[in-house]
């Protein structure tokens, strides 16, 4: 080869190599290696992505540097930056990832706050984690990437592109015999509504238009319908949330065996004689039952072991095992709905269950269950007789698991067997209406009503001058959360909860339990102490009139006590680090061994390796 | 002269002759266990004194990997330094090319042997998987992926080093360009060069150019993911060095 053709090689040589990175970076193809394939989109995320009509704009915000981000979060902020990629490349360039780092004081980071950001603390300042999504003028955010929520990431970014690429929100019927209504008026000075907080949250995510029990039928293009503690419905308006049931239109319902709130309505009456039904303080569940859904008025579930206070005759407070605060012991962990949830409570509650014998074709997923010993029921008439402490006393425990919420879905058969209801004097053909799902059903049934409402969800305070809410539990969160599940695309519903990336080192895990039982009740002795030095000393200074702390002692035998309890304070203190330092030890120095361990192993594979080859070359040339 | 005759017949006998004698002379020398021995050192010692490996609490091995493009900065011109430029000091390249093979077949072969030889350091960090392993339940598909990453940034490492190794007679001029090459490309798309570029180009750029960083492109096999852009990168990386080092020589 002469001169010039080597330069022309060595030019080729460049040149290929550039243009096949410049190929490989248009093109989109990975493959996930990943055990549970976390970076694999489910078929429902990828026709999401893969119908976005105009162009989605997702920008990750991440904070890497000086406000950065503690190991684990970055680490899952990587997971989601790879999930968002795959969103991406199933989008045939519809979706376009953005990835920011919002410094302090900058553009970017005001912008992040502006579009609901939430930042968390570190040691310099704000960090942010979250994401939104822009089509048009229409934004939406995860406010911050929970890692806790890892197994439904998939789920809430498709949930996200979904929701802003959705040109109007969906329009939910709610059938409500409570009077909860989006378009009540909303004057000065008025008593705030029973769910005036709750419509406001549901009418960020729903055009609601709110039905009455006596409508003959439901608003026009309809996407879910949720009816509220039903009872005396229009038979008609019965049909026609059956025909949409089984149209596949999803539905929510609510049922209460006593609904709190209409009872107080009609009079403060809790010792009327009349049965509960009759008030109306009670569902009707004949609906349900006729889809295959039993949810019994005539008794409550209620839990000894997570029960509430309620005030006696006497005003002292009771352990009431109606009321209960449900913890997430209580809620499905693995549904969207409930996995992120901490606590519900609920007063007064029914159950939920299939009737039996259990219909064909129907899947009961449980999402919230009361479980442990102390669950029981009671008939209702027993509680409903009151006051607390009488009901409490009557409580029996028998540990069997209730449901109090369920997702139920497949194929419902109608409750209209015999077509249309009609007026006694209409005579014309009965119109044809369907007799099982077209199409599979999805329903959702609570046994309460009571607590979504305002009073037992929602705290009201003022601020400088401003009415401000703010949640004392999880109830509305629940409810909103299974409407807007309902009101996905069955794309968004077929997207499963996946498996993590952030696995724990589950030995450093069990060490730190076994420390933390077998330290726990030294710390806390000696904390209790502590906190008994403390009262002493703040004593003597109040005895002696002076503060101690300025220097101001009456007399040297006080001066003397209170040194004595300062020296003392000091040694429990030596002592509680001590035992901190103890407990932490021995995950400590398994941390240090194992790091050994891998620096000497190097060093040993090296040195044996060498001795083996000069063996054998010796015994070669020997 | 019937062996040479032989070999000429089969190229594949002639490449596995070459690469045997050139795996091997690594081994011949100590400063080889040195690099090995140093590499695992580095490579453990980063992970879990400056990456908090154990302190943070997650079975996985991005903590370990994250400093590998380091690594390799430092150990592939180590080991690519002598490729050629041994050879020509010693005035052995002319001996190697009396040899009855091409001379591709024995850039090949030195450029493969090499590879094996970065691919024995990287091996001898089992006991980091073991470990992890042992501590958790790792996704050891993960885990894989982000071997066969590191090795091929290794690869990308080695071909820069081979081009520098063929540009000069001094095995410590080698070993020192070929480390500063490959540093700017670690040091590339690490956040400090980011920001003192994005004060002199427009943010596009910017990530553009993070784009040849050496961890943009290690970065999603640790996580699992094989691409064909970043595997495609790497390949390049080392195929150009290869065939550019082995014209270079050719041309003498």
């Amino acid at each position: 080869m002469n001169r010039a053709q080597t330069l022309l090689a060595v030019f080729a040589v460049i040149a290929a190599a550039f243009f096949a990175n410049l190929i490989a970076g248009r093109m989109a193809t990975r493959l996930d290696l990943t055990e549970d394939g976390i970076f694999s989109l489910s078929a429902g995320s990828r026709r999401i992505a893969a119908t976005v009509g105009e162009p989605v704009t997702i920008e990750l915000f991440t904070s890497h540097g000086d406000t950065r981000l503690s190991p684990y979060l970055e680490a899952y902020s990587r997971r989601a930056e790879g999930l968002l990629r795959s969103f991406a490349d199933a989008s045939n360039g519809a979706i376009r990832l953005r990835l920011t780092d919002p410094q302090p004081d900058t553009e970017d980071e005001s912008r992040a706050q502006r579009q609901g950001l939430a930042g968390t603390r570190t040691a310099n300042g704000t960090a942010y984690l979250g994401l939104t999504a822009q089509q048009a003028d229409s934004i939406r955010a995860i406010p911050f990437l929970d890692p806790r929520r890892e197994r439904f990431l998939e789920y809430d970014i498709a949930q996200l592109i979904a929701s802003v690429t959705r040109l109007s929100k969906p329009r939910l019927a709610f059938i409500s015999t409570l009077p909860l209504s989006s378009d009540l008026p909303q004057g000065q000075g008025q008593e705030p509504g029973p769910g005036d907080v709750l419509m406001a949250e549901l009418s960020r995510s729903f055009e609601c238009v709110t039905v009455s029990n006596t409508a003959t039928e439901l608003p026009k293009d309809t996407v879910v319908v949720a009816m509220i503690h039903p009872h005396h419905l229009n038979p008609k308006l019965a049909f026609a949330v059956d025909q949409f049931l089984l149209r596949g239109g999803p539905v929510l319902v609510a049922m209460d065996p006593l609904s709190r709130y209409q009872k107080f309505q009609q009079g403060n009456m809790p010792l009327m004689m009349v049965p509960a039904s009759a008030m109306g303080a009670a569902s009707d569940p004949a609906l349900l039952r006729s889809w295959g859904v039993e949810a019994p008025v005539d008794t409550m579930v209620g839990d000894a072991a997570h029960s509430l206070q309620m005030p006696s005759t006497r005003g002292e407070a009771v352990n009431y095992p109606l009321a209960v605060a449900l913890d997430s012991s209580n809620l499905a962990p693995d549904h969207p709905v409930t996995s992120n949830l901490r606590m519900l409570n609920i007063l007064d509650a029914g159950s939920v269950r299939l009737v039996s014998p259990t219909p064909i074709g129907l899947t009961f997923v449980p999402l919230v269950t009361f479980r442990g010993p102390g669950v029981g029921a009671l008939p209702v008439n027993i509680a409903n007789a009151g006051p607390f402490e009488r009901v409490a006393a009557q409580f029996r425990p028998d540990g069997q698991e209730r449901t109090f919420a369920a997702a139920i879905s497949g194929s419902f058969k109608t409750a209209f067997p015999e077509g249309a209801p009609r007026d006694a004097n209409d005579t014309s053909a009965v119109p044809v209406s369907l007799k099982v799902s077209e199409k599979p059903g999805r329903l959702i049934v609570m046994a309460d009503s009571d607590f979504i409402l305002d009073y037992y969800s929602i705290r009201r305070s003022t601020a400088y001058g401003q009415q401000v809410y703010e949640p004392l539990n999880d109830n509305q969160a629940f409810f909103i959360g299974a409407l807007e599940t309902l009101a996905g695309s069955e794309d968004l519903v077929s997207v499963r909860a996946k498996g993590t990336a952030l696995r724990p080192f589950d030995r450093v895990m069990a060490l730190q339990r076994q420390a933390q039982a077998t330290y726990q009740t030294e710390i806390d002795r000696n904390e209790q102490k502590l906190s008994e030095l403390a009262e002493k000393i703040a004593e003597l200074s109040r005895t002696s009139g002076g503060d101690l702390s300025k220097g101001i002692v009456l007399t040297p035998e006080l001066e003397r006590e209170a040194q004595r309890f300062s020296e003392e304070q000091a040694a429990v203190r030596r002592t509680l680090r001590d035992i901190r330092r103890a407990a932490r030890e021995e995950v400590d120095s398994l941390g240090r061994n194992l790091a050994w361990i891998n620096l000497l192993a190097a060093p040993l594979l090296v040195g044996l390796g060498g001795l083996i080859y000069a063996l054998l070359r010796r015994r070669r040339q020997a | 002269m019937k062996s040479s005759v032989t070999l000429r017949l089969n190229p594949m006998r002639a490449f596995r002759a070459i690469l045997a004698r050139e795996f091997l002379g690594y081994f011949r020398t100590p400063l080889a266990y040195v690099f090995l021995a140093v590499f695992n050192a580095f490579a453990v010692s980063l992970a879990f004194f400056v990456g908090s490996f154990y302190e943070s609490g997650i079975a996985n091995l991005d903590r370990f990997f994250i400093y590998h493009p380091w690594l390799w900065a430092f150990l592939a011109p180590a080991a690519g330094a002598r490729l050629w430029a041994e050879e020509r000091r010693q005035g052995t390249l002319e001996l190697l090319l009396t040899w009855p093979v091409t001379v591709w077949q024995a850039a090949l072969g030195k450029f493969i042997a090499a590879w094996l030889f970065l691919a024995t350091a990287l091996a001898m960090s089992l006991p980091m998987v073991l470990t992890v392993s042992w501590l958790g339940k790792p996704d050891l598909g993960t885990i894989a992926c982000g071997y066969l990453g590191s090795l091929l940034c290794g690869g990308a490492c080695l071909g820069i080093a081979a081009v520098c190794s063929a540009l000069t007679r001094s095995q410590v001029i080698a070993f020192v360009t070929g480390f500063l090459a490959c540093f700017i490309l670690v040091i590339v798309g690490y956040g400090v060069l980011d920001n003192l570029l994005s004060g002199i180009l427009p943010t596009q750029y910017v990530s553009n150019v993070a784009r040849i960083g050496l961890w943009r492109n290690l970065e999603p096999f640790t996580l699992g993911i094989l691409g064909i852009q970043p595997l495609t990168y790497f390949i390049s990386v080392a195929l150009a060095g290869l065939g550019l080092s082995t014209l270079m020589i050719e041309r003498r």
